[in-house]
């Protein structure tokens, strides 16, 4: 075998670069809603190590080579990312854990897996622990009046009563607009509810704009493609344009919708994870916007208040299909029926 | 040069690692003693039959070897000499199998340069202008082929073969590639730069054969002094020769990426170039056809000799048969272990027998101090990060290729066009994973030619079957047919044996009541006695 030259890029540098557009989007969140996450992330972090090295060894592999990849830390803070600031630690592991043994390494390891790691762990917890999974806390870092690391610690290890926690948490945003207008509200009496932002939800439309502001740099890098971001965000907002014209009262602003809940860290880090996401260029463009359409109708219509996670896993499935039906004109493309071509040389 | 030029998809831009040989000019290399091997299979046709014998003494460029096939050219002596052996030695092929070769050893203190170096470029002019308007299109076709030109830019293909196909064809366009895009080899730029003249007379041949509309001369602009070089002689030439500068990025050098890139036309799936009416013709061909015209046949060819194992890397006009061993220790190669790569770091193959010699097709020759350790870029699994197909001139999908081939669908991976991958190594060089894509792919469409071969062999064996079989009942057939006749046949007899039996009876009784009367006369007589 000839010894090709290389560019030099390696798996663990993409890897790295994705953890490193995290970060923006992570900071935001420990100001917005305290430092739950990075507590979160201390211990799920060791938990999604361990478990890839244990299933390793049960291999037969070098856990070495594996964890060097970083896909499985890379796995645990998209998932921290996405989880409440104050759910309960082991709920926290026993996510990453469904995460990195059922959805990643049952299959094969990285690179084999057809659903998104971190959103098979999220969807697992919230059907398992909908109440834990659905109790955020206001916005508080706005008026900085956030829960502490010693308080937030104590919430998270469960050594505080439940009373003091329904009174410091609360729902989100979506979830209190879909309950509002579940019970015939208009958005507009909607939003009296809320402490409404500048754009969306308070809070919420800050961390959304940090995590934009991390994936145009994964996009300037040219670590991900423009293709499956845009065509997500275009697609829920001419969605959510469309009704909202028909129907001002009952279907929300385009801008709501996209800096609210999980879009930005949904477009730019989870829906771009290439193992499962489509991988032809024009493949991506359908796969982003099939679930840009997927998260309006299961925000606007469907059982839970946002659908990120639902939308990319279900997308996920149709991966191999759109792939199969938008593979790109080779040069010299020529109609020719299959067994025409098999006479080749 | 105000040509608008095209793309072709994706592409790379690795190292280029043409600094340490592009400042040295071609030289001829002087052969020191030893012999030459020079194998009869060469390029792509079948292997030719010697027509000399060992002990016989050879010319400079006396033919060695006869060809019966159209694909397949002969080969030519390089020096005076005697034949020494004609035997199996190993051939300079990424398989490292032995092939039949003439082996020749110089006489002692010739080493007249070999034919083709010594040439004053001026007067050469008027001699090939007298040749081309007295000897017809056959003859020059034909003094090409005896010639033993085949395409050196690594392909190998019969250069007279390509010209007969294109003349059918009434070519538009003639495209000389000097682009020269891998990595490392300088041999090509060298020779743009070093023997111009001849480059422009050899296009001159094929402009009187072909009669193209127009004829392009690609080169990559990373070598401005060919470009200069070459534009210069272009001018003074009688051919309108247009002189491409084309953006630096490989495969440019691809014969389907520069048609891309010269004429925006992409060669049919499956086919080949002159279906569009363009021939390629590569630039250190083109100057053999010239020599080949003026009746000078290949006998060496122009190679780079670069990398950090060798102390003087250089250029150098190398006569065909030269064992690679010494050549290299002329360079200074230094110490063991060395890996040694034949034509580019991206297409080329790994040596695998310093005693193998220099044949037509090797263009450059790659010295390295170590191997590349592998064990510092194992492969990982593939992440689709589709780094590969943003790569592929061809837009394949390499990684659905590499899912096909490990899972060895290989009626998948032909319907995700195994076949139209030109094997660059642009996949290769751009996978994080580090992946030996192009491994997999060429392993693939072995297995597949293997399997075809196969399918025929099966098919005409299951013909054979079941000809046999109706041969069989056929005879079977014809045998009861003739039974029932033979067996009707003897019925008849038998039937008709009876009745002769049965009228032989009646003469008998006949003759038996004639005796019995007579008996009874007589009696009767003897009674009225």
């Amino acid at each position: 075998m000839q010894a090709i030259p290389h560019n030099r890029n390696t798996t663990s540098r993409e890897m790295g670069m994705v953890i490193l557009a995290l970060l923006p989007g992570l900071v935001a969140l420990s100001w917005i809603f305290g430092p739950g996450v990075w507590l979160h992330i201390a211990i799920m972090v060791p938990a999604a190590l361990l478990a890839e090295s244990a299933i390793l060894l049960l291999r037969g592999r070098s856990p070495f080579t594996a964890l060097k990849d970083l896909s499985a830390l890379l796995t645990a803070l998209l998932l921290a990312a996405a989880l409440p600031p104050l759910l309960p630690w082991w709920m926290a592991v026993l996510g990453v854990l469904f995460a990195i043994i059922l959805a990643k390494q049952l299959y094969g390891g990285l690179g084999q897996n057809p659903f998104n790691p971190a959103m098979v762990g999220y969807v697992i917890l919230l059907i398992s622990f909908p109440l834990e999974m659905t109790r955020w806390l206001p916005p508080t870092g706005l008026d900085g009046t956030t829960l502490s690391m010693g308080q937030s610690l104590q919430i998270i290890l469960g050594n505080s009563d439940l009373l003091t926690l329904d009174a410091l948490t609360s729902a989100t945003p979506l979830d209190t607009m879909r309950t509002q207008i579940s019970q015939g509200h208009t958005i507009q009496e909607g939003l009296l509810q809320l402490d409404s932002g500048l754009l969306a939800g308070a809070g919420w439309e800050w961390i959304n704009l940090a995590f934009l502001a991390g994936g145009l740099l994964l996009l300037l890098r040219g670590t991900i493609s423009w293709q499956i971001p845009l065509s997500m965000i275009l697609a829920l907002t001419l969605t959510a344009l469309l009704f909202n014209i028909i129907d001002p009262a009952q279907f929300n602003t385009p801008l709501y919708h996209l800096l609210s809940g999980g879009i930005m860290l949904g477009a730019f880090f989870i829906a771009t994870d290439p193992v499962t996401a489509s991988t032809t260029p024009l493949g991506r463009i359908w796969f982003g916007a099939g679930i840009g359409v997927l998260v309006y109708i299961i925000r606007t219509w469907g059982g839970y208040p946002d659908a990120v996670a639902f939308s990319v896993l279900l997308m996920n499935m149709f991966a191999p299909l759109i792939d199969y039906f938008t593979q790109p004109s080779i040069y010299g493309a020529v109609k020719q029926k299959p067994s025409a071509r098999s006479k080749q040389p | 040069m105000s040509r608008p030029l095209q793309t072709f998809h994706g592409g790379i831009h690795p190292e280029q690692q043409k600094g340490q040989t592009r400042a040295v000019p071609l030289q001829p290399y002087p052969h020191p003693g030893g012999e030459l091997v020079i194998p009869l299979n060469q390029g792509i046709g079948s292997a030719n039959r010697a027509v000399v014998a060992v002990g016989d003494t050879v010319r400079a460029g006396q033919r060695l070897s006869e060809c019966f096939t159209p694909l397949s050219v002969p080969i030519h002596a390089p020096y005076d000499g005697t034949v020494t052996a004609i035997e199996r030695r190993p051939l300079t092929h990424p398989s490292g199998i032995s092939c039949l070769s003439v082996v020749i050893v110089p006489d002692d203190d010739t080493s007249p340069p070999a034919p083709t170096t010594d040439l004053p470029a001026s007067t050469s002019s008027a001699s090939l202008d007298a040749l081309l308007a007295t000897l017809s299109t056959e003859t020059l076709i034909e003094r090409i082929r005896m010639g033993g030109i085949i395409g050196l830019g690594g392909a190998g293909f019969p250069t007279a073969t390509k010209i007969r196909k294109g003349e059918a064809q009434n070519i538009e366009t003639l495209i000389i590639n000097g682009m020269e895009c891998e990595p490392y080899i300088t041999c090509d730029d060298r020779l743009m730069q070093d023997h111009s003249d001849e480059i422009i007379r050899g296009i001159e041949v094929l402009n009187q054969l072909l009669k193209p509309t127009e004829i392009l001369l690609g080169i990559e602009d990373n070598k401005p002094e060919a470009i200069a070089a070459m534009q210069r002689a272009a001018t003074a030439s009688s051919a309108r020769i247009e002189v491409v500068s084309c953006p630096t990025c490989y495969p440019s050098g691809g014969e389907k990426q520069l048609i891309q890139i010269l004429t925006g036309k992409e060669v049919p799936s499956g086919g080949f170039p002159h279906q569009l009416a363009i021939l390629c013709q590569n630039v250190a061909t083109v100057y053999a056809i010239y020599h080949a015209i003026e009746e000078r046949p290949l006998t060496q060819r122009s190679v780079t000799i670069s990398g950090d194992g060798v102390a003087q890397p250089g250029n150098f006009h190398v006569a065909i048969g030269t064992p690679i061993r010494p050549l290299l220790e002329s360079c200074g190669l230094t110490d063991q272990p060395v890996s040694v790569t034949v034509g580019g770091p991206m297409m080329g193959f790994p040596l695998k027998n310093l005693e193998s010699s220099i044949t037509k097709t090797v263009n450059c020759l790659i010295v390295n101090k170590s191997a590349t350790s592998p064990s510092q870029n194992s492969p990982l699994n593939c992440i689709r990060c589709a780094a590969c197909s943003d790569a592929c001139p061809v837009s394949l999908l390499p990684q659905q290729l590499y899912w096909a081939t490990q899972a060895r669908n290989f009626d998948e991976a032909q319907s995700l066009h195994l076949f139209d991958c030109i094997e660059c190594g642009c996949c290769s060089y751009v996978c994080p994973s580090y992946l030996p894509l192009v491994d997999y792919y060429r392993h693939a469409k072995g297995t597949v030619r293997n399997q075809q071969r196969e399918q025929v062999k099966a098919d005409h064996a299951r013909n054979r079957h079941e000809f046999r079989d109706a041969r069989l009942q056929r005879e079977k057939e014809e045998k009861a047919k003739k039974l029932a006749a033979k067996k009707a046949a003897l019925k008849a007899k038998k039937a008709n044996e009876s009745r002769a039996q049965h009228e032989s009876s009646a003469v008998e009784a006949d003759k038996k009541a004639t005796i019995q009367a007579a008996i009874d006369r007589a009696k009767a007589r003897k009674a009225a006695l």
